[in-house]
């Protein structure tokens, strides 16, 4: 691939151009709009939030602490987050094999910003044909004062969008001080800069690049499609021969078909591609096509749907079956999972313990003849207030139990504390046993938790 | 260095982003078990914020995750011995 040998460059990736999507308005702009708009304010609206004196929802990084309204998790309760994560994926998988790339087209981040990015872009360049004339025209100095106009909102809209992200790691009402006060943290001024730069780059540059060079999903989305997913697909049956006519024209006459070729479909498309080609991976699912042909199609008086939504085997006049073995599976395992992660949550303990054996002695005899093993009791406190606790111990008769302090544990932290327990060494048969600890708060009995342990005698 | 696709920002994109993915993953569920100054300590970088500890370990895994990417791309794109003709890969 040296530059000596240019006949035996293989050029896979055309370079880009730009692709400059003409606007488009009808239903499922609408909805895009509407999506859109919902997923932006939420975006930017949920840090703000209070509850209880606090951001309602703030994954505190710093204290390692996530709060979602009136949920505390601690990282001992990862497992929920994964949980969540596979819910989603999951979700994901379920809606793609029902109805196509609802998410690309839709609800994906790339897309929202992309859309929030080419309004500002519309807004001051106008629609794609002036955009064009703008990009190939010469220099002037109208052009440049749009230009900087233009990246000079994308760069305030990246930082705000930015300092929201972080705002969701760090109390955002304190970041926004800090930053009002040129005193941020050196990493709190990475993270904002850096954020921003990414949706910048992202939204205002890479665009469609994203989702084909760069999105996973778009290359295994097709694992999770069938016959019977909802996909955007051109009508070539009734469509073709392509080809222009005069409004009050019979294509019969003419020998064609309903497309006329007005190349509106690709105009729209913001990865720049050609629904008529059939399907193809570059296709976000975004649906500006349909609009933009239904509105053709309308003004020729002709039938709607030469590009519609419709699946693979309605295209073949066969029937569509929604409830395939793949989407009850899916299905399944998303209810499944998710009644899981509801369980598990409305039955999380408040309280946590674990239990470390002491690394320097198995045992030692005191000098009564006990046998004592030594622990480390690590308790975590998942409420918001203080407690008290009773430790106990279990699992071999006539055990018992020495702790060097109280179990009191303070809001949201964890204590450690020394924990011995005796036995007289007639009470146990084997030289090892597994014994429970358990820890209740003294004044509400429901908080509980206990753990297991080993202990061990000598032969 | 012109990787699969001929493309220079084609090949920035499969060294930076399959990293940067990894280094995110690696970094969450790492510090899901340690606590970022517990592990700042055991390196001997004792920092302020914790902010600092997840940081600089997304940052190192970031790199580490580029120079795997690198190696990738590198031993991909290194045509077959004795092939002067220069087959693409």
């Amino acid at each position: 691939m040296d530059s000596q040998a240019p006949s035996l460059k293989q050029e896979l990736y055309a370079k880009r151009e730009t692709i400059h999507p003409r606007t488009v308005t009808g239903l499922f702009a609408r909805l895009r709009v509407t999506a859109v708009l919902f997923l932006l304010g939420l975006y930017y609206i949920v840090p703000w939030i209070p509850w209880d004196g606090r951001q309602a929802i703030l994954f505190d990084l710093p204290a390692r602490k996530f709060y979602i309204f009136g949920l505390v998790l601690w990282p001992q309760d990862f497992i929920y987050l994964s949980g969540l994560l596979i819910v989603a994926a999951l979700s994901l998988f379920f809606f793609t094999a029902v109805a196509g790339r609802l998410w690309c087209g839709y609800a994906c981040p790339q897309t929202v910003w992309t859309e929030a990015f080419m309004w500002i872009e519309r807004k001051l360049e106008g629609d794609r044909n002036q955009r064009i004339k703008l990009d190939k025209g010469p220099l002037t100095a109208k052009k440049i004062r749009i230009k900087s106009l233009k990246h000079g909102i994308w760069i305030l809209f990246s930082l705000w969008t930015g300092y929201t992200f972080v705002g969701y790691f760090t109390p955002i009402i304190e970041l926004g001080e800090k930053i009002l006060s040129f005193s941020t943290g050196p990493w709190e001024t990475f993270w904002v800069l850096f954020y921003g730069f990414a949706t910048y780059g992202n939204a205002g540059w890479m665009r469609e690049q994203v989702c084909i060079y760069m999105c996973p999903y778009a290359r295994f989305q097709s694992a999770m499609f069938d016959r019977n997913t909802l996909i955007i697909s051109y009508d070539s049956e009734r469509g073709e021969p392509r080809g222009h006519r005069k409004r009050k024209a019979d294509p019969k006459e003419l020998g064609l078909g309903s497309c006329v070729d007005c190349k509106l479909c690709v105009q729209v498309c913001p990865t720049g591609i050609d629904i008529r080609d059939g399907l193809q991976y570059q296709c976000i699912g975004c649906a500006a096509c349909v609009d933009v042909c239904d509105q053709v199609m309308e003004k020729l008086d002709y039938p709607k749907g030469l590009v519609r939504y419709t699946t693979e085997n309605a295209m073949e006049h066969g029937e569509t079956s929604l409830l395939r073995p793949r989407v009850v599976f899916y299905g399944l395992l998303l209810i499944a999972i998710a009644a899981g992660l509801v369980y598990g949550l409305a039955n999380r303990s408040p309280v946590g313990i674990d239990v470390i054996r002491d690394r320097n002695v198995l045992y030692r005899v005191t000098d009564e003849g006990l046998v004592e093993n030594i622990y480390i009791l690590k308790i975590l406190n998942k409420q918001e207030r203080d407690h008290e606790y009773r430790v106990e111990v279990s699992g071999i008769d006539g055990l018992q139990l020495r702790l060097d302090q109280l179990a009191s544990v303070k809001a949201g932290e964890v204590a450690e504390l020394s924990a011995g327990v005796l036995i007289d060494p007639v009470m146990m048969k084997k030289t090892s046993a597994d014994i429970v600890f358990s820890v209740t708060a003294t004044e509400d009995e429901s908080i509980s938790s206990q753990s297991d342990a080993r202990f061990i005698k000598p032969r | 260095m012109i990787g699969p696709g001929g493309s220079r920002k084609k090949v920035l994109i499969a060294v930076l982003w399959p990293s940067f993915v990894f280094a995110g993953i690696f970094t969450g569920l790492l510090f899901a078990f340690v606590d970022p100054f517990v592990l700042m300590d055991e390196v001997g970088l004792h920092t302020e914020s914790r902010l600092a500890g997840y940081s600089l370990t997304f940052l190192s895994m970031w790199v580490v995750g580029i120079l795997v990417a690198a190696m990738a791309l590198y031993i991909m794109c290194t045509p077959e011995p004795g092939n002067k003709e220069g087959d693409q890969v």
